[in-house]
């Protein structure tokens, strides 16, 4: 079996991963962890590669369409017309909605979708492992 | 340091944590293009109707919810005892009147059936009419009882009878009627 | 409603965002827009940043921001550090959306220029319509409308209400003209429902009230019976002052002389009826001399065209290359396929997840939507981009191009299912709307959408005064599939009636609001006053006429 240089710096890069202590859970809403101050992750390095490859924009419009086809994306849209409804249209601002509707988005998140799309992400990862 | 089967354990659990938070910036990314489309649709006033849509949904709402109960009663003159002029009207309407067709008296409430006949429409009709020369019409009739979306000159609307509505009573009507 | 007017205007643009044009104009814009790539669901972005991160941590998770002066990225945490730290750099635009973003506000901004800029790309690639411009007809129309209408009265839906019920309640003992029962000639309360409820439109009762116009057609029948001259006959008999039930036997006759493949006894379906006898009056006029306005049949002005004749536009993109191809096809009534209940769910499996109402119930705005939602037709239906010749696939997306006076919306209850012999009726509930907005699915609306909801388009999309529209009657259908009933509510001055065969009686708004709808009657709302003034002229006039 042979192993590519990418293979060893992966096991290299998991080991500082586990000797760091990261929390798994992240906070409430979107915004830089902490360990986006550090040099250049592992995981940052890996985002690089699905950018780069395209995989992530594959993979967000793929997320889009089941997002919709299960009804999910207008429940959300509802949820925010009661934000909306209860502020008035033109005092509620982007971040409030934003902070208002991820823990629902997060919450209401269909099992099978979610396991199709950590599917793909892993297939991506191995393949971009060997 | 670590066996084989070791290293393949623990690159597995790292797979699994780094595909879960891509999973997560992903999903948090799409949040925030909801929250983005959202933000614009009211602030742009493109929902302007959803007001007007609630309230039509809550007095529908509030109107499954009195019908529900059993003591509404939705009509006032109670049901078919009178109608608004102060009439009533038997099950079968008794009118009589002379067939278009063939001059004799018909029941109103015979005269589809009647019709039928007289106009040598469906099987039985076909086979009385190989005996009799009752219709002229029938002749002009294509004879075929099985409803055919063909005649319409309009391909619209034969688009969507097609692709939907499906005769309510086609089943019953080929059932019935063409009973010897 | 003052809101409407000012509907589709730009929102006001904060300080920050006027300072800044006023500053710079419009030219940071024009410069970034090599680098806005539009994708073909509505969405926009900025690329040719290689790996966006922010420039204070380096991070490049959750939302990033180019400061549209120093094009340095931020993310949301060091948003507020770049702002302060340089001079007055408000205004940035968000990476993976391309929206204005106003640092100082906190909040997203918009800018009909900006917007321009991002969506002018795709639009200068949408097909021309054929009458030159794009959406420049509905532009001229709504103009035309305007000029006849009192303003105000159509957009507000409680004075259309109080306008119906003037006058009604001093002669409460004299019912409205026009009620009168239809005596059911052996299953054709098909017939008779569609019946009450066309000889309630408008349009076509204003047509039939005139004998002159009636006449025109009585001396062409030929050897086929007209059957708008006995769609006329039964309007005449149902507004005179005879109560008793009036038997259609002369109708029932000539529709079967004109449609031989549905004449025979038993029960039919009202929808199929309704298509076959507007139909039979379109192709009527088409084949008689009825031509001089029009030679080709797409804008034949017969009155069930100018009643009940709406246009549907139908675009499919191609997922490849975006290159849309757009047909527009007439109608006289959309059919609207009802969401059963297992589809909202499918899919979702997670708990979490509570049935509410909105999943529950099906509402027809959710049908309307439903049909105007773009749909992916996958690569197996056989596509060719006529521009790129790509397979992969297309989106295809319904919409309404013109709004009919009179809008008829047939509930696909019945469907054919496993074989073709099987056919299953939905008797889920449908709730539905009084008053109806159709705006947002016209197709000025979805292409807007399509754009993410830019605003390049807004000029032309100024509120078309008629989308407004007011319900007048609904044929329910009661029971199974094989014996069913069905009975017509008609909104008269605001009072609903109950018309079932041979009886009429009034009903309460919640019995019709919590029927089983079939097919729902809409008539423009601006009509609906109209026919105030009308309904006069037409007891008068049928009176008359009788003792003539």
């Amino acid at each position: 079996m042979s192993r590519s240089p990418i293979f060893f710096f992966l096991l290299a890069a998991s080991l500082a991963w586990f000797s760091m202590k990261h929390s798994v859970n992240r906070p409430p809403t979107p915004d830089a962890g902490e360990d986006q101050e550090k040099e250049p992750t592992f995981r940052e390095i890996i985002n690089i590669k699905l950018i780069e490859s395209g995989e992530k924009e594959r993979l967000m419009e793929l997320l889009r369409e089941r997002l919709i086809e299960c009804g999910w994306k207008d429940e959300m849209k509802a949820h925010c017309r009661t934000l909306i409804k209860k502020k008035g249209r033109n005092n509620v601002t982007l971040d409030e909605l934003v902070h208002f509707i991820t823990p629902k988005g997060r919450a209401s998140i269909p099992d099978s979708i979610k396991a199709e799309l950590l599917q793909r992400i892993r297939s991506f990862l191995v393949s971009a492992a060997q | 340091m670590f066996g084989q089967s070791q290293t393949s354990l623990l690159l597995f659990g790292l797979c699994l944590k780094l595909s879960s938070h891509f999973f997560e910036d992903l999903l948090d990314s799409i949040i925030v293009d909801v929250a983005s489309e959202c933000h614009r649709i009211a602030r742009l006033g493109l929902d302007h109707n959803l007001d007007e849509e609630e309230e039509e949904l809550r007095l529908s709402a509030e109107a499954r919810a009195r019908v529900a109960d059993p003591s509404y009663s939705g009509e006032t003159n109670g049901k078919y005892v009178v109608d608004i002029f102060g009439q009533t009207h038997p099950s079968v309407a008794n009118e009589i009147f002379e067939c278009m067709n063939c001059g004799r008296s018909v029941m109103a409430g015979k005269f589809a059936p009647h019709l039928e006949k007289c106009m040598g429409k469906g099987r039985k009709a076909r086979l009385k009419m190989t005996r009799s020369s009752t219709a002229a019409q029938s002749r002009h009739s294509r004879g075929s009882p099985v409803p055919a979306y063909s005649p319409y000159s309009n391909s619209t609307s034969t688009n969507r009878l097609a692709n939907g509505s499906v005769g309510a009573g086609e089943p019953y009507s080929n059932g019935t009627s063409e009973e010897p | 409603m003052r809101a409407r007017t000012s509907l589709y205007s730009n929102p006001k643009p904060c300080k920050h965002l006027s300072d800044y044009k006023l500053r710079y104009g419009t030219t940071p814009f024009e410069n970034l827009h090599e680098f806005i790539k539009a994708g073909l669901n509505g969405r926009a972005r900025i690329e040719g940043i290689e790996v966006p991160r922010c420039s204070s941590c380096n991070g490049y998770r959750g939302r990033l921001y180019m400061c549209l002066i120093c094009s340095a990225v931020s993310c949301l945490n060091h948003l507020g550090l770049h702002t302060q730290s340089g001079d007055r750099h408000d205004i940035a635009v968000d990476v993976e959306r391309a929206e204005l973003y106003c640092c100082s506000c906190g909040d997203q901004v918009y800018d009909s220029e900006f917007d321009g800029i991002v969506v002018s790309e795709r639009v200068r690639d949408l097909p021309e319509d054929k009458n030159g411009g794009f959406e420049g007809v509905e532009e001229r129309t709504s103009k035309r409308r305007k000029l006849k209408l009192d303003p105000g009265i159509e957009d507000d839906p409680k004075k259309a209400r109080t306008m119906m019920s003037l006058g009604d309640h001093k002669e409460k003992s004299c019912y409205p003209s026009g009620l009168r029962g239809l005596n059911n000639l052996g299953f054709t309360c098909f017939m008779n429902s569609v019946l009450q409820a066309l000889l309630r439109a408008p349009p076509l009762s204003n047509f039939l009230i005139d004998r002159h116009n009636h006449d025109k057609y009585r001396n062409k029948s030929g050897k086929n019976p007209c059957l708008l001259c006995e769609i006329g006959t039964v309007f005449h008999a149902m507004h005179s002052t005879d109560h008793t039930p009036y038997s259609p036997a002369r109708m029932l006759y000539s529709w079967w002389r004109h449609t031989p493949s549905l004449a025979s006894f038993g029960e039919k379906d009202a929808h199929e009826f309704f298509i076959s006898v507007l139909n039979g009056i379109h192709d009527f006029s088409d084949k008689g001399q009825e031509r001089n306005d029009s030679e080709d049949k797409g804008n034949c002005q017969c009155i069930a065209r100018k009643a009940f004749s709406g246009l549907l536009r139908s675009d499919v993109m191609c997922i490849t290359c975006g290159f849309t191809s757009t047909t527009d096809e007439p109608c006289f009534d959309i059919s609207l396929d009802m969401p059963t209940s297992n589809l909202s769910f499918k899919g979702v499996t997670n708990k979490s997840v509570e049935p509410n109402e909105r999943t529950c119930s099906s509402t027809l705005f959710g049908c309307l939507e439903m049909y105007t939602r773009p749909e992916r037709m996958g690569s197996d239906q056989n596509f060719h981009c006529q521009n790129c010749r790509g397979t992969s696939g297309s989106l295809k997306q319904m919409s309404i191009k013109r709004l009919p006076l009179v809008l008829c919306l047939h509930i696909k209850r019945f469907s054919q299912c496993l074989s073709r012999r099987i056919i299953l009726k939905n008797g889920q509930y449908l709730q539905f709307p009084f008053s109806l907005d159709m705006t947002a699915y016209l197709s000025s609306s979805t292409v807007r959408n399509r754009f993410g909801n830019r605003i390049f388009a807004f000029k032309c999309l100024n509120s078309d005064s008629s989308v407004a529209y007011e319900i007048f009657a609904v044929v329910c259908h009661s029971g199974i599939l094989q014996t069913g009933h069905y009975v017509t509510y008609l909104r008269v001055k605001d009072q609903w009636y109950k018309c079932d065969d041979p009886w009429i009686n009034e009903v309460d708004e919640e019995t019709v609001r919590a029927s089983q709808t079939y097919m729902l009657f809409y008539v423009q709302r601006r009509l609906v006053i109209n026919f105030q003034r009308v309904s006069t002229r037409i007891a008068s006039a049928v009176k008359q006429s009788s003792k003539g």
